[in-house]
């Protein structure tokens, strides 16, 4: 595993501080992976976690919201800190997921006690073969992982909030998460430039793994409000 | 072997404990996927155990829990939470659930917590 770390030019952050988002994104990149193997009973790797506070206007121009479309996992921030979590995806990272997890979504999908099952060898997707690559446009594939990876944001929300306690001291919990595919990055913009808690500045931490040869990468942009990034800072400083 | 009401508004959740725990050898009397269906599963079918998802839409799991203890209050609860606030467990044990478990479940260890809820 191979961790990277960047931030701002414009924000002061001392050597110090900075340790401790270093902190953060070991003890997180490392809880991540854990709780990725527990959920999914697969084994995992973890190749490349960065962190990077950037401000509003670097998020925007980021590469990864270039990708057409982008799927998105949401939250607010309470507590101590108040603010925004995004869990991003981008098509391709999601249908690399959902081509790591198609055993698992099988299984749901089979399991459910919703299946008609007189009638599921029919219905039983295409994209559920051997050597198919899931496609993000089919209904039923969207609508298991629009389940699935929203419990994932749900459970990876959870890790993130109690890695800031452990770093930082600060207690904080989420609301509960919501899936959007955001089809020309509208939403995710206009989040970006709505008033809300002000967020000048955000955490973006990237966690590269690969399942079953597949590689996929998990964003988490954390958007503390301006007087909860200040106070992260204080507790450190 | 416990009869378990299985609460949560994810069908992954759902569907992952009860491959989980029907593989302990636990039966599964019935699945709700929000808080107004869990209490009429909880009120018609008289599960042994429910394990009760926090964060919902609608109702939320402590309001379920809260409804849950008046109508019986020996009942066997544990609340089940993707959360990481530890104020979220004092607030359920507080309320009347026998234990917490974070998200995601392992098997070997939601098994020994399902045990010894029962045992107790």
């Amino acid at each position: 595993m191979r961790i990277r770390k960047k931030t701002a030019k414009h924000l002061s952050i001392s050597k110090n501080q900075f340790e401790y988002f270093d902190r953060f994104l070991v003890a997180s990149t490392r809880k991540t992976l854990e709780v990725l193997e527990t959920m999914f009973s697969l084994n995992i790797e973890s190749s490349d976690s960065s962190i990077k506070i950037l401000p509003t206007v670097d998020v925007k121009h980021l590469e990864l919201l270039s990708s057409d479309p982008l799927f998105v996992i949401s939250s607010e921030m309470t507590g101590e800190m108040h603010g925004r979590l995004k869990l991003l995806m981008s098509k391709n990272d999601f249908t690399s997921l959902g081509e790591a997890l198609k055993p698992t979504l099988k299984l749901l999908f089979l399991s459910s006690p919703d299946a008609d099952l007189s009638t599921l060898e029919d219905q039983t997707p295409k994209w559920m073969e051997e050597g198919r690559r899931p496609d993000p446009d089919d209904s039923v594939f969207l609508n298991l992982m629009m389940d699935t990876s929203t419990e994932l944001g749900n459970i990876l929300f959870g890790i993130y909030t109690d890695t800031i306690y452990e770093v930082f001291d600060l207690h904080t919990h989420h609301s509960l998460p919501e899936f959007s595919r955001d089809n020309d990055h509208q939403y995710i913009q206009e989040v970006l430039s709505s008033p809300g808690p002000k967020s000048k500045q955000h955490m973006l931490i990237q966690n590269d793994f690969t399942i079953l040869e597949n590689h996929f990468a998990l964003w988490c942009l954390i958007s503390p409000s301006k007087k909860s990034l200040q106070t992260m800072l204080d507790r450190v400083g | 072997m416990a009869k378990i009401l299985i609460v949560d508004d994810s069908a992954f959740a759902r569907n992952n404990l009860r491959m989980i725990v029907e593989n302990g050898g636990h039966e599964i009397i019935g699945l709700a996927e929000d808080g107004e269906q869990a209490l009429s599963l909880f009120k018609s079918l008289g599960p042994e155990l429910v394990m009760l998802d926090y964060l919902m839409e609608g109702m939320s799991g402590m309001e379920v829990l809260k409804e849950i203890i008046q109508h019986d209050p020996d009942a066997k609860v544990i609340m089940v939470s993707g959360l990481g606030d530890s104020t979220v467990e004092e607030e359920a044990l507080e309320a009347g659930a026998r234990t917490f478990v974070r998200k995601p479940y392992a098997q070997t260890n939601i098994l020994k917590i399902i045990d010894h809820v029962m045992e107790n």
